[in-house]
């Protein structure tokens, strides 16, 4: 039996002050994860090597937290100095040991009944900046906790949740910022990503996801089809402290199916978009899917990384789309690289050189619903690819399903779904998934492997040359990041919704994932 | 929680909306989301008749409206993609095919085909019935309730047309050169479990095996056309249809 003094717990968690360089400076501590994606370039890659090829054969479960509800579990946890933070479904937040996992405190917020959330009461995460943690929540409040006791510090209303907002992502904390986007793009909102004061909790901007009359882009909405426009902003963006630029990716404009009432291409729904972190103001954008009508949000994770491009050093962002398409932009200018598919496509027949999909008009949704690829919830999802530094490679856990397309009538009303149709999956044996490594710069790809089913969990790929996923058999696995060759897997017992995330404790690399609703952490032995 | 509030906001809105539902639109959504299992007017296919005066699964307005959205799991019955006032107004529609309906009368001698399911046909070999026969092939307490006559006809003519995923036959060879043929139990993407006939249960791991074969399109099941007279078939599926499980 192994003893830890409670005055070491107690010291580290008192010296578990974040200020904004150690995030910026996040290599020079690998133990630790201090944001969404660990660092701010979106990348999901851990520089610890402890754990390889050679020896993931020896890795075991060492400790399990269960938690007592039963949605979805899809939290990344944060890891400073011993502890992890992580949030639990559907509003509570809790502080654990990260040598044991339990529990230091635990913060719970209740949730409204008449709570309106398309898809489930989850939350993906904190963040942590200085001694404050930041949860937002499904009724759409953002709040400070005290990272040493929970205590609530602020408590700052984001929207108005009767008419279909939520907090659903882990926020994004920079220099004394803390940035969110709404959820609710299938209750007829209109989105926005917001910037609060890390320390009062107030408002510093808004940027509107769609524009209203008077600003640019309003001509891509029909008449006042804007007000109800969705382009949702769910999933945590990408942050470069050297261009201070923020990079977000949008979701879907609204009705989702039925485009009729939205002719246009309804920016800036489906697009990536770069905003000036001082201001909110729109730097540039790349719009994926103009005038969008299956769903297809690109609420991506954006990884920032450069390389040489047509022979020319760039600052680049890759983005693996949930329209099956991995795009590679100039991330200072917005400007379009490359497109190529990395999942079987038919609802365009190709990207022109501007990057913009020939979309066939034989697959929109309809009343006898339309066979298309991929399906309604994408060749990739909310959980995250990983690029690594080490392989120049990006790992997306990929999808590969079809579905029936629906279109019915939408009518607005206040806080109802906002739809207008919906889909009828592919399933069984029809559909698989798989985990593809691509050439991060030109979307090649250089090998797959194979899962039985379309997967809901994000990868990471480490130092140590493993790439680690999960499947919806509940299989945690280990991959070479180099070929693919499964070297390890462990049966968790669950669904998987979830991202993996690396760390070290007492110089000991973990490996933490969540499945069903237990957070596991498996270490060598 | 949600699905609770989500069941009480939809019959709210089907009260509100009883005096005039728009019952064309109501069959074109039928016609699109349910026909296609339980066939044009709900008479019923690969999934049971619609146009009953009681619902098995669902007895009251609320429970058909909440059948709709959540499916019945376990069974092929799968969530419905409808939305708000559009449950409601299917819920209307199967209402109003139970109330037209008339019990569909099955021809056949049922005690001949009893006595056929246990003795030529064999059936019980593979087939549950209660406590009785062996777990190798679907369960068919209810089988009666849950498909009609005609697709009965064709599961046992034609076994191979439609076949159920959890009984998708496997074939897999060992490294070591053992071979396994039987029933895909469970999948994942590193192992596999299988029944094989005999009721012995197997696991592998797919990195052991050097074939995996699946046999999707090849029922376990034999084709009973040339085993029963035309007659001898009609009293099975008489059989068969009497079997509603627990009323």
């Amino acid at each position: 039996m192994r003893c830890f003094p409670a005055m070491l717990l107690l010291a580290s968690g008192l010296a578990a002050q974040v200020p904004y360089q150690r995030i910026v400076n996040a290599d020079k501590e690998p133990q630790n994860w201090l944001s969404y994606s660990r660092t701010y370039n979106g990348q999901r890659y851990s520089p610890l090597a402890q754990i390889t090829p050679a020896n993931v054969a020896r890795l075991k479960p060492l400790w399990t937290y269960q938690i007592d509800q039963m949605d979805h579990f899809e939290t990344t946890p944060i890891a400073v100095d011993g502890i992890l933070y992580v949030t639990e479904p559907p509003d509570a937040v809790s502080a654990l040991d990260a040598r044991t996992g339990r529990r230091l405190w635990r913060y719970v917020r209740p949730v409204p009944a008449d709570i309106q959330v398309c898809c489930g009461r989850v939350n993906r995460g904190v963040a942590i900046l200085d001694d404050t943690v930041y949860v937002g929540t499904l009724d759409a409040h953002l709040i400070a906790l005290n990272a040493h006791n929970g205590a609530v510090e602020w408590d700052t209303i984001v929207s108005d949740y009767k008419s279909g907002h939520a907090l659903t992502l882990a926020p994004l904390a920079i220099d004394g910022k803390v940035i969110v986007g709404i959820a609710g793009g299938e209750y007829g909102i209109r989105g926005f990503i917001d910037a609060y004061d890390a320390k009062s909790g107030k408002r510093l901007w808004r940027f509107w996801t769609v524009p209203s009359a008077g600003e640019p882009g309003i001509q891509s909405w029909a008449g006042d089809s804007w007000q109800r426009g969705g382009a949702p902003a769910w999933v945590t963006g990408a942050y470069d402290p050297d261009l201070n630029l923020v990079y977000w990716g949008t979701g879907n404009p609204g009705p989702d199916w039925n485009p009729a009432g939205r002719q246009g291409d309804n920016l800036y729904s489906c697009s990536l978009v770069a905003l000036d972190a001082a201001t909110g103001k729109l730097k540039w954008h790349f719009q994926f899917t103009p005038h969008d009508s299956h769903d297809y949000d690109s609420t991506n994770v954006p990884m920032l990384f450069d390389g040489e491009v047509r022979g020319k050093p760039r600052k680049l962002v890759g983005l693996a789309n949930r329209n099956a398409f991995y795009y590679v932009l100039d991330r200072i200018t917005g400007e379009f690289l490359s497109a190529k598919p990395y999942a079987k496509v038919t609802w365009n027949s190709g990207i022109d050189d501007s990057g913009r999909p020939r979309v066939d008009a034989s697959m929109e949704p309809s009343e006898k619903g339309t066979l298309v690829w991929p399906s309604l919830y994408g060749a990739t999802n909310w959980f995250s690819p990983s690029y690594s530094p080490a392989t120049k490679l990006v790992y997306v856990s990929t999808r590969e399903q079809s579905s029936y397309f629906y279109r019915t009538e939408a009518e607005y009303q206040k806080g109802a779904m906002f739809v207008g149709g919906g889909e009828r999956a592919v399933g069984g044996d029809k559909a698989s998934g798989a985990v593809r490594a691509l050439d991060a710069l030109t979307g090649n790809q250089k090998w797959e492997f194979k899962l039985q089913s379309p997967p809901w969990s994000g990868v990471v790929s480490t130092a140590g040359g493993l790439v680690f996923g999960g499947s919806m058999e509940g299989n945690f696995y280990a991959l070479d990041a180099l070929n693919g060759k499964p070297l390890w897997d462990y049966q968790t017992g669950a669904e998987m919704y979830s991202n993996v995330m690396s760390f070290a404790v007492g110089g000991q690399q973990r490996i933490a994932v969540t499945a069903g609703h237990a957070l596991f952490v498996f270490g060598l032995q | 929680m949600l699905t609770t509030l989500l069941v009480a906001a939809l019959l709210a809105q089907n009260g509100s909306a009883a005096a005039q539902p728009d019952m064309a639109r109501a069959k074109r959504l039928f016609d699109t989301g349910c026909a296609g299992c339980h066939g044009p007017e709900g008479v019923g296919g690969k999934g049971p008749s619609l146009a009953v005066p009681k619902l098995r699964h669902a007895k009251t307005d609320g429970e058909i409206v909440q059948l709709i959205l959540t499916g019945i799991p376990g069974t092929e019955m799968p969530p419905s993609w409808y939305l708000g006032g559009e449950v409601a107004l299917v819920a209307a529609y199967v209402r109003q095919l139970g109330a037209n309906a008339t019990p569909p009368k099955v021809e056949g001698d049922v005690a001949k085909g009893k006595a056929l399911f246990e003795g030529k046909g064999g059936c019980a070999n593979c087939h549950t019935i209660g406590a009785a026969g062996h777990a190798y092939g679907p369960d068919l307490s209810d089988i009666g309730a849950r498909r009609t006559a005609a697709s009965l006809r064709e599961s046992l003519t034609n076994p191979s047309a439609e076949i159920a995923p959890e009984y998708m036959q496997v074939h897999v060879v060992t490294r070591q050169g053992e071979q396994v043929t039987g029933i895909r139990i469970n999948e994942d993407s590193f192992t596999i479990q299988i029944l094989e006939p005999s009721g012995r249960f197997q696991s592998f791991r797919k990195a052991d095996l050097s074939t995996l074969e699946k046999r999707a399109d090849q029922s376990p099941m034999p084709s009973y056309q040339r085993v029963f007279s035309d007659a001898e078939l009609q009293d099975l599926i008489a059989y068969l249809s009497s079997l509603r499980g627990e009323q």
